[in-house]
């Protein structure tokens, strides 16, 4: 082989190397830029890296303009071996001599040569390779770098952070009822809104380097473009998103619902309650609505309640209804006929105006008006101003058991036919001889307050008394009070108001004769209508005299002296224990608040999100606290070391509530 | 509250604005009776009338409702009641009518619903039944329900509504205000008497 032969193979050698270099510079390169942009998070880094990367690589490639020269090629191994003394050069520049030749192949240059170019592509293959490497492993390493330059978290451990949790981007869609339009925002720590509204998170990365809970329940998480995207809807109560990247990395986010408010009723006429001799004509009935959303209907409701004592009966109505077009605010107007409701005296109206709101979502909510009541005045009050508290009258003590006597004699009519006649007529005599002591009690009644003697002791021997008429019973109180001639009260018209409350009660005297007659011969059959005639009687004589007055009822005061400890049984006080002064809900969260001051400044991560779940609590009945949680975890999270002390003050002092002032001067100024 | 001493426990009785509020009216002095026969609290020996919507609701521990026809709270009712309860009131309400899904019971629970929650029946084992006298078989039956009057029902059980462990609504349908509405002199005619369970009411209310 010449020596102008293995000039030519080193030159197509050389050409091949300096291209494979060129190559080689430039990936690393590419590769070099992709991995710095990936460990800092710059968008178009991948791309950024191959221009550069191609950039590097033409301006090697241009290297091999000087390969094309023969002569170049053997200057370049005339440098590397000088025993040559021109003569590679000189069989380069075409020149033919054997002594030449010869003395070009004198020493192995070309030996050297190869181990140069393999020399010369070592580092740029490193090169390659190590950016490489970089460019794979660069989150991973810039994680475990930014994890190990902040305190770990105390939800998450100590675990890498990925870029999927980097940015979060929030977008909110009010339910359609609300019309209200959709809105967006970043990084938030809490999202509040309407319940029901569409709320959608999204970020960038890997979708499946994430997961969601929402209150402890998973959430899936979807891919979306680049990137990933969370769906959720607002709950009705205040919950917690948490976040959980494949680095470690969590991140919460409250979800604090608005609740659609109920619609404000005001009733505005009629004015004020009521109490009317007689219920005729018309009234008119008028109320303002406001809504935070928007009204769907409203109508007055009514409440007819008709009796009295323990015996009422009641009709339920609504009038004046409309369907409002989801306006803020509107007026209700209906003018109600007193006379087709046909109000007797002692019913009461009840009215009160009711609206809806257009709450698709957990509604419609509901707003009522404070209740207005129309009373009608019974005749027997007209003159009537007050009512003495006194014990529980008799004839209600009759009535009960004269029931009982009905439930005794029903029971005894059912089985009368298994009974053989001595029994039945044994048992019909012994609820007479009950029946009998009954009425007894119903005349003592009526005579003691007619001023009279009460009637004969039971079982004594005198005459039983027969059936009264009111002119006996009257004659009767006459005699008993000495005087003569029947004019033992003022009487107007054809009736006492004393007949008039008595009466029933003597027709329950009367009837009780009757019931009592059939017991005593075994008929109870035929002693169950008077009965019941009796305890009907019974029934309106304790009506008539039981009025309930709206009012302060007269004071009775109990005399603690003469019954303190009087009382034959005694309790049990051993099981009794101090009752805890503060609010027990203030008193956890006050503890809670404590723990999280005590973690501040160890992981103000762990604290931060300590105080998020402290607001998802406070949601509910503490917006003032709620907001000042917010404000704190913000902070935190912001590491704004001028706001966190003011953040944690408001907290105190939502907690604590307004400061308490004291009478007197405190023990701790020192005094004796 | 005039004339009280400040450690004095003072029976309450709610006015609201609808229904007849004051339908038991001896009811306040009988109950005031019971505590100082049976216990050594510092009672005073007259009840108080408080209305539900005014701020002095907060100075009585125990507050006693009830009556017969529709009960609707106002906007300052309701708004009073829950902050009661929040702040560690007890809400006694009895239904003086005794039926099964009355008027008065219908719109009460409603309301209250509203307010605290639906009220879930009591257990014979709560600590309201052994607070100071004991009773076994849960609430005490009334008069009324032995003797068939009304709705010829005995109401087994209380119900109420607890808040960390103790109750901020104590609903009964038994009609108590019935049973204990007589002068405390009358108690002497009794051969048991039948207003204890109320003192198992004001101790539990003032130690829980």
């Amino acid at each position: 082989m010449t020596a102008l032969t293995r000039l030519l193979q080193l030159r197509r050698s050389l050409v091949v190397t300096l291209a494979t270099r060129a190559v080689l510079i430039g990936l690393a390169v590419a590769l070099g830029i992709l991995a710095a942009g990936r460990s800092v998070g710059v968008p178009w880094s991948g791309s950024i890296g191959a221009l550069a990367g191609a950039i590097a690589a033409t301006i090697f490639l241009a290297r091999l303009r000087s390969a094309k020269s023969l002569s170049n090629v053997a200057l370049w191994v005339e440098e590397r071996t000088p025993t040559l003394r021109y003569a590679l050069v000189t069989v380069a520049d075409g020149v033919e001599s054997p002594i030449l030749n010869h003395q070009a192949l004198s020493v192995p240059w070309w030996t050297d040569a190869r181990s140069a170019q393999l020399k010369s592509l070592v580092a740029p293959t490193l090169a390659a390779l190590v950016t490489a490497a970089l460019a794979i492993w660069a989150p991973v390493i810039a994680a475990r770098v930014s994890s190990s330059a902040r305190p770990p978290s105390a939800t998450s451990g100590s675990g890498p952070v990925t870029d999927v949790l980097a940015s979060i981007h929030v977008a909110v869609t009010p339910p359609n009822y609300a019309g209200v339009a959709p809105t967006a925002f970043d990084d938030p720590t809490s999202i509040e809104s309407l319940v029901g509204s569409a709320i959608t998170l999204s970020g960038k990365g890997d979708a499946k380097l994430l997961t969601a809970s929402a209150d402890s329940t998973a959430r899936s998480v979807a891919p979306r473009g680049d990137g990933w995207s969370l769906s959720l809807t607002m709950p009705t109560r205040p919950a917690i998103i948490r976040l959980h990247s494949a680095a470690g990395r969590d991140r919460l986010i409250v979800l604090a619902p608005i609740a659609d408010a109920a619609p404000a009723v005001t009733l505005l006429m009629p004015a004020r309650d009521t109490i009317v001799r007689r219920a005729a004509g018309s009234i008119r009935l008028h109320a303002q609505l406001r809504d935070d959303i928007g009204l769907r209907d409203a109508t007055f409701e009514l409440v007819i309640t008709s009796g009295g004592g323990e015996n009422f009966t009641f009709r339920t109505g609504s009038v004046g209804r409309v369907r409002i077009n989801n306006a803020l605010e509107a007026t209700l107007d209906a003018r109600l006929s007193l006379d087709s409701l046909r109000l007797e005296p002692g019913d009461i109206l009840q009215l009160r105006a009711v609206a809806r709101d257009g709450n698709t979502v957990n509604g419609p909510g509901l707003g009522a008006s404070e209740t207005r009541a129309l009373r009608v005045a019974r005749a027997d009050e007209y003159d009537s101003v007050s009512v003495e508290a006194l014990p529980p009258p008799e004839e209600e003590q009759q009535v009960l058991s004269q029931r009982m006597l009905i439930n005794l004699t029903e029971a005894l009519v059912k089985k009368q036919r298994s009974l053989t006649r001595s029994v039945l007529v044994a048992e019909s005599q012994r609820i007479a001889a009950d029946q009998k002591k009954l009425r007894k009690r119903v005349g003592d009644v009526v005579f003691q307050r007619l001023g009279a003697e009460p009637l004969s002791e039971e079982g004594a021997d005198t005459p039983e008394v027969g059936k009264l008429t009111p002119e006996r019973v009257l004659a009767l109180a006459d005699s008993a009070t000495g005087n003569a001639g029947g004019n033992v009260m003022d009487v107007e018209g054809d009736e006492t108001p004393i007949l008039a409350i008595n009466k029933p009660l003597l027709e329950a005297f009367n009837a009780m004769w009757d019931a009592g007659r059939a017991l005593e011969v075994g008929e109870p059959a035929k002693a169950l209508p008077p009965m019941r005639i009796a305890l009907a009687a019974i029934q309106k004589a304790r009506m008539a005299e039981r009025i309930y007055l709206r009012g302060k009822p007269g004071t009775q005061i109990v005399d603690l002296s003469k019954v303190r400890l009087s009382g034959k049984d005694k309790g049990l006080s051993s099981i009794r224990e101090a009752r805890l002064v503060v609010d027990p809900v203030l008193r956890r969260r006050n503890a809670t608040f404590e723990r999280v001051t005590a973690i501040l400044a160890r992981d103000p991560d762990a604290a931060a999100d300590s105080l998020l779940l402290m607001r998802v609590e406070a949601l509910g009945d503490a917006p003032a606290l709620a907001t000042a949680l917010d404000e704190a975890a913000r902070a935190l999270r912001k590491r704004d070391a001028a706001a966190i002390p003011l953040a944690w003050t408001r907290v105190r002092r939502a907690l604590g509530g307004a400061p308490v002032q004291r009478a007197g001067v405190s023990a701790w100024l020192g005094m004796p | 509250m005039v004339g009280h001493a400040v450690s004095d426990f003072v029976f309450a009785t709610a006015q609201y604005e609808s229904g007849d509020w004051d339908s038991a009216p001896l009811v306040p002095a009988n109950i005031i009776d019971t505590i100082a026969r049976y216990t050594s609290i510092d009672v005073a020996p007259s009840g108080i009338i408080v209305p539900l919507a005014s701020p002095s609701l907060f100075r009585y521990p125990l507050v006693y409702l009830t009556g017969h026809l529709p009960v609707r709270f106002g906007p300052g009712e309701s708004a009073n009641l829950k902050r009661y309860a929040e702040r560690g009131g007890m809400l006694f309400v009895d239904d003086h009518n005794h039926d099964v899904d009355g008027t008065f019971h219908r719109t009460c629970t409603e309301e209250l619903t509203r307010l605290y929650g639906a009220p879930k029946p009591l257990p014979k084992t709560h600590a309201l039944y052994s607070s100071f006298f004991k009773f076994d078989d849960g609430p005490p039956t009334t008069s009324h329900e032995l003797n068939g009057w009304g709705d010829n029902l005995v109401h087994k059980t209380l119900s109420g509504v607890e808040r960390d462990g103790r109750l901020v609504l104590l609903y009964s349908s038994k009609d108590y205000s019935s049973e204990w509405n007589y002068h405390p002199e009358n108690k002497r005619f009794l051969s048991v008497d039948n207003t204890k369970f109320a003192v198992n009411i004001v101790v539990y209310a003032l130690t829980r």
